[in-house]
């Protein structure tokens, strides 16, 4: 779960990182009021979850409130990557004369936590990365301890951050890495940490994203979760229902358990002449209501004129899943679209047994079950 | 011969008391996997399928002699169980539980790294010994005993390729799920090196 800027911001604040004076607003006037307030000049920028908003138009530095009205004019409202504007965060403008990076993520290669300082800010630091390696100090953190000062020290040092802001910068990473911690972060960053022409360090930018299995013991982070932020009708559902889902280009609609098998399908689909209409994994152990949501889901989508069911059940069971599609099929007065169905694994003849096989077609084999989708698909068209 | 598992190993199962611990310690039993304890807090003295229930795992291993360990226990409580299980002398956990937070995944492989015992998981399907052991939620029946190591991180995926394997005449000495999660106990490289040293293992699909 990603946190938007200023909520990110306002955690960070809380926990004693200097941030620049802000305040969110969702309309021109309230754009105005801000920056009066503020004082100007001030920055104007969208708050949606995409990257290089800058460069996109999503964030205007204005000097006064002509220059505001405009600015607030535009950015409300407008489609961003895809992502409608509806708030804005006006922020008072930082006299910078160097830009500073500074972020704890987990390393999932070493299965620890590492904490990065570059003086490399205010630029992507993935091309950083990728272009000058050197430039990144990391440090690695021994989960069962935490982040030693002499760790914090150590990066910032490494990094050649100038000596006058040592103090700063380690200050501002043991809390970064702290938040961290205590708030299940799965990204903490701050890039850029400005460095103001009186030699302080405030952070102009800000990125939490929390780790999703950890959201039931961070309910007030939980509570910050924005269902409108995300994508189209379709993929508000699959957000509804708690599907991982990806809708695609083709007709055939897909669902299965685990996605290395939904994926295999995928590629049999193609392999037969057929094109997927989605990724839809209902995962482990799913009970009747879940597979008839899934159905609900794949029938949403105008595009499908076929659906194949692929379980193979270990923790899933095949007459639960059975139950589910008779439930979801038994609703409709006349099935939307051909279902064809495939069970093996746990408990999969007695989820033959209770299909009806007067609202769907039954094939033994992946293949099968495969070819006959496409071959309906290929038929409604 | 085998990896792991045979039909020597004594598993003790923590959650067994839940409805995934339940029924997959009947499953397990059925395929004939000496499934001798179950560790569930405040549930001691009870019985499921037969089989004693501890109120840790510490008096399982010590009253059944258990060396092995399932973990169908929620993900709130599943680093804290893998703790527990790593706090007693078994040689396997194997963590089936999906959902387990990152950073607590990322202190019990700090906890693994200072013992001899090998965790498999979490969020994974387990592991099997054809026609000896099951620890896990694999469906027993598309196994079929022969010289051929699987390990994947796909569950289902395993299983598809396992049934296709198995139909077409080739059998398994062991196959591993060791599970999607960004941090898990064993790898790829760590499961190669265990069907390496298996003599009986002479291919493997991963």
């Amino acid at each position: 779960m990603k946190l938007h800027e200023y909520q990110a911001k306002q955690v960070f604040a809380d926990a004693g990182v200097p941030t620049p004076a802000s305040t969110l607003a969702d309309d021109v006037d309230g754009v105005v009021a801000a920056a009066e307030e503020i004082g100007y000049p001030v920055a104007i920028k969208a708050q949606v979850q995409v990257g290089g908003r800058g460069k996109a138009g999503g964030i205007k530095l204005v000097d006064d409130e002509d220059e505001a009205r405009e600015a607030a004019d535009a950015i409300l409202g407008m489609d961003l990557k895809g992502y409608h504007v509806d708030r804005v965060l006006v922020e008072e403008a930082v006299d910078f004369t160097d830009e500073l990076y500074v972020g704890v993520t987990m390393d999932r290669g070493a299965g620890k936590p590492v904490a990065m300082v570059s003086t490399k800010g205010g630029v992507d630091i993935e091309a950083v990365a990728e272009e000058t390696p050197e430039a990144i100090a990391t440090e690695h953190i021994d989960p069962a301890f935490g982040m030693h000062p002499y760790q914090a020290r150590k990066a910032v040092y490494d990094a050649g951050v100038d000596a006058a802001l040592a103090r700063d910068v380690s200050s501002v990473l043991t809390t970064l890495y702290r938040l961290w911690d205590d708030k299940d972060g799965a990204d903490a960053e701050i890039n850029p940490l400005m460095v103001t022409s009186d030699g302080d360090v405030i952070a102009a930018d800000a990125v939490m994203n929390i780790d999703e299995d950890a959201l039931f013991r961070q309910p007030e982070l939980a509570e910050m979760e924005d269902e409108a932020a995300s994508g189209d009708a379709l993929e508000q559902k699959a957000d509804e229902y708690n599907f991982d889902y990806v809708r695609l280009e083709g007709n055939t609609g897909i669902i299965g358990n685990g996605a290395g098998l939904v994926m295999t399908t995928l590629d049999l689909v193609d392999y037969y002449g057929g094109e997927p209409a989605n990724f839809l994994d209902v995962g482990g152990g799913a009970k009747a209501e879940r597979i008839a949501n899934a159905l609900d889901m794949v029938f949403s989508d105008e595009n499908v004129d076929s659906v194949v069911f692929n379980i193979f059940g270990g923790i899933t069971r095949g007459d639960e899943v059975a139950k589910g599609i008779n439930e979801a099929l038994g609703q409709f007065e006349e099935i939307p679209k051909p279902v064809v169905v495939r069970l093996a694994g746990t408990n999969w003849e007695e989820g033959m047994e209770i299909l009806n096989e007067d609202l769907v077609t039954v094939e033994e084999t992946l293949e099968e079950a495969v070819k006959r989708a496409v071959e309906y698909a290929e038929a409604e068209q | 011969m085998s990896v792991l598992v045979d039909d020597d190993t004594r598993v003790v199962v923590q959650g067994i008391t839940g409805g995934e611990g339940k029924f997959h310690a009947g499953q397990m039993l059925e395929y004939g996997t000496n499934v001798v304890a179950g560790a569930v807090p405040g549930k001691g003295g009870q019985e499921v399928h037969g089989v004693p229930v501890y109120d840790t795992v510490n008096e399982a291993v010590e009253e059944e002699d258990a060396d092995a360990s399932v973990v169908f226990v929620p993900p709130a409580f599943a680093g804290d169980a893998m703790f527990e299980a790593l706090d007693t002398d078994l040689d396997l956990v194997v963590a089936i539980t999906e959902g387990v937070p990152t950073q607590d995944m990322a202190r019990v492989k700090r906890r693994l790294e200072e013992t001899d015992t090998h965790l498999i998981g979490p969020n994974c399907p387990g592991l099997i010994t054809p026609g000896e052991a099951k620890l896990g939620i694999l469906p027993g029946n598309i196994f079929a005993s022969g010289d051929v190591g699987l390990v994947s991180r796909s569950g289902t995926l395993t299983y598809q390729v396992v049934d296709n394997l198995t139909k077409r005449g080739i059998g398994q000495t062991t196959a591993i799920g060791i599970g999607g999660d960004p941090i898990i106990g064993t790898s790829f490289i760590d499961a190669l090196e265990l069907f390496e040293n298996d003599p009986d293992t002479k291919a493997i699909a991963m």
